[in-house]
Formats: structure tokens, C-alpha cells, sequence
């Protein structure tokens, strides 16, 4: 198993492909780095040598007490992702915040960045949640400040979404919860590509193949077989 | 491949030498079931065995994450004759939710004769 020590914790990694890199990065809870291993991340190994990550508390990493703010998380990120040359970055929800705070704070190690379902509305959404739908979201809940660390968190302003050099995709879910923020990215981004899919906040899951050939489309690889042969929908 | 609840009955078979190199459909069952207990963990494993009908979502209740983690041992321990990404890519999620243990030695058994 591909294990990384970074920052006292031990972090499980996964690696396909080859090529220039990018970085896959899961939304919380119920999100692991499989959620991308069993969606869009074979498609990208075609062309990238793709980095898949369980963040901590998530997968097979280390779940510590505390630590599950932006600025920490990100921090995680940047060390597991040392030594590869600026790289790509796609991120789930949460994953897609981390995605925006890495090109905000370190935009030399950032090449561009594709959001799906980045909860980047006026104000942070946290869901409500119960209880928990898997044992890791479970024990997410009962043991770590992780509700407590969102509910601190301060949404990006749009001056600092403006001032993201990097080229960005955007796509959400049009019966998703995220969609409000679909409408901030068209009013402070208006030159950024912002898609609509059909789906739920589980885009990457719910238009598997569509979100597949965005990635590979904006990422800049050919379009392999993998893909059979769908358009890409832009719009 | 979703999630937890509790594991339904039993023992694994165990691996024996003779299944160290083998290629066959059951010598690769009985490979995958020696991974499964690696992976999900002797003391959660309550099935009578896997065999070939055993479904990793509804009778095994793998998580995805396990599954990756099942995948990466099938890697290592075969390399490059079986491309277990590209296969998972090209199936369905409804297909990939329903998958049996069978399907997965097939898919393995047939990497390993080509």
C-alpha cells in the first residue's frame, strides 16, 4: 500500500499513468481518493501521471482529532504533492475549496484547476448531516472537530476568486445543492468556463463519462478510448 | 461498492502454495479471497467462503476504498498482464455496484491466458 508520512500523519496515496501530473482530490465525509479512482481518473492516466489522495481523516489515511480547515488541509496537500512539478489540480466539493486556497497561496505550483461542485456560493454551505452514511463518515463525526472546523471557515471573496491566474473549469449538478454557485462563477468569472450537468452533487459519480471528457478536454489529453466516444457538453 | 453494516458469514479459504503462480479461475479465487482477508481484515470476515457468486457490495460490503486497495495487491502481485484500471473504466457504476467475485477472477483468469 502507498503510504506517505507528511505532517506527523500517515497519508494513503494511489498513482496511475504517466505524463505531466495532476492532482485528484475528494470531497469530505463519504469521499475517499476512490472517488475518483472509479470515475474520471482513468481517463486522465491516459495522458497525466495522476496523484490520488485520501485526504486526512478520509480513506485510508490517518484520522486525527482536529485539523480539517482549509488552511491546513491545503498545507497537506502542498507537502504530498512536494516533489512533482507544477501540476494540474481537479477537486470534489471540499476538494475543489483546497483546489482554490492551493492556487491562491502557492499559484507557482498550480497549472490549472478544475472544480466540480465547489461549495463557493455567498456563504459556506455545510449540509446537515446525521449520524453518518458509512463508517468513516461516522467516525469523522463522533471523533474529530470537523463540522466545528467548516462552520469556521470563510468563503472566498470574489476579489480573491478574480484574482486566480491559473485557467479554471467549473461543472455542477443542475439538482445539486452546490448549483447557487454556478451563478458567482458566472457573475465574478465570466470568462471561466462553468458547466451544468445533469446530476447531483455527486457529479463526478452522476455524469461519470461527461465529467471524464471535461477533464481530459481541459487538462490537455487526447481523448482515449476509455471515453467511447462521447461528446464533450459544453454549455 | 458501497458500505458497511455488519459482514455477513464465515471463513475464507486460505491460499496454499499451490495456488501461488496459478492462472486457473479457482487457483485465482482462492488468490483474491487470501487479498480479501488481507484487505478488509481476519477478525471482520464472517462468510462461510467466497466463491464465484459472492458480490463484493451486498456480501462482502466492501468499501470503494477497499476495493482500490484490493486492486493495488492484484496489481503487484501480477503486474502488467492484468490492466485492472482500464477494465474498471469501461464498466458501468450499476455494473461495477453489482460486481461478483466471479467476475473478477474471470476478468483475471483471462488476463493471465492472453
Amino acid at each position: 500500500m502507498p503510504f506517505a508520512e507528511a505532517r506527523g500523519l500517515r497519508f494513503h496515496l494511489q498513482e496511475m499513468g504517466s505524463g505531466t501530473p495532476v492532482v485528484m482530490l475528494h470531497g469530505l465525509f463519504t469521499g475517499s481518493l476512490a472517488s475518483w479512482w472509479f470515475t474520471a481518473a482513468p481517463a486522465l492516466a491516459g495522458a497525466h501521471r495522476v496523484r490520488l489522495l485520501d485526504l486526512r481523516g478520509h480513506g485510508l489515511s490517518d484520522r486525527p482529532a482536529d485539523g480539517y480547515d482549509l488552511a491546513t488541509m491545503t498545507d497537506d496537500v502542498l507537502e504530498l504533492t512536494a516533489d512533482l512539478e507544477p501540476f494540474g489540480v481537479v477537486g470534489h466539493s471540499y476538494g475543489g475549496l483546497i483546489a482554490l486556497r492551493l492556487a491562491l497561496t502557492k499559484p507557482d505550483r498550480v497549472t490549472r484547476l478544475a472544480l466540480i461542485e465547489p461549495p463557493i456560493a455567498d456563504r459556506v454551505e455545510v449540509p446537515p448531516r446525521s449520524g453518518g452514511a458509512i463508517p468513516a463518515e461516522r467516525a469523522l463525526l463522533a471523533e474529530t472537530t470537523i463540522i466545528a472546523d467548516l462552520e469556521r471557515e470563510q468563503p472566498l471573496s470574489d476579489d480573491e476568486l478574480a484574482a486566480i491566474a491559473v485557467p479554471m473549469l467549473f461543472a455542477f449538478g443542475s439538482s445539486s445543492w452546490c448549483l447557487p454557485a454556478s451563478e458567482r462563477v458566472r457573475r465574478v468569472l465570466p470568462s471561466v468556463s462553468c458547466h451544468v450537468l445533469e446530476g447531483g452533487h455527486a457529479l463526478h459519480v452522476d455524469a461519470r463519462r461527461e465529467i471524464a471528457a471535461l477533464l481530459v478536454d481541459f487538462l490537455g489529453a487526447p481523448a482515449p478510448a476509455l471515453l467511447d466516444g462521447r461528446q464533450v457538453p459544453y454549455g | 461498492m458501497t458500505h458497511a453494516g455488519q459482514r455477513a458469514g464465515g471463513t475464507l479459504p486460505s491460499a496454499g502454495s499451490g495456488a501461488a503462480d496459478g492462472t486457473t479461475a479457482d487457483e485465482v479465487l482462492v488468490v483474491i479471497a487470501e487479498m480479501l482477508r488481507n484487505v478488509i481484515g481476519d477478525d471482520e470476515i464472517l462468510v462461510d467462503s467466497v466463491t464465484m457468486d459472492t458480490s463484493f457490495n451486498d456480501d462482502l460490503e466492501l468499501e470503494s476504498i477497499e476495493f482500490v486497495a484490493l486492486a493495488e495487491q492484484l496489481q503487484q502481485r501480477y503486474g502488467e498482464r492484468v490492466d485492472f484500471v482500464t477494465w474498471i473504466s469501461e464498466l458501468e457504476l450499476d455494473e461495477l455496484i453489482a460486481m461478483t467475485v466471479g467476475e473478477l477472477v474471470s476478468f483475471v483468469a483471462r488476463c493471465l491466458e492472453a
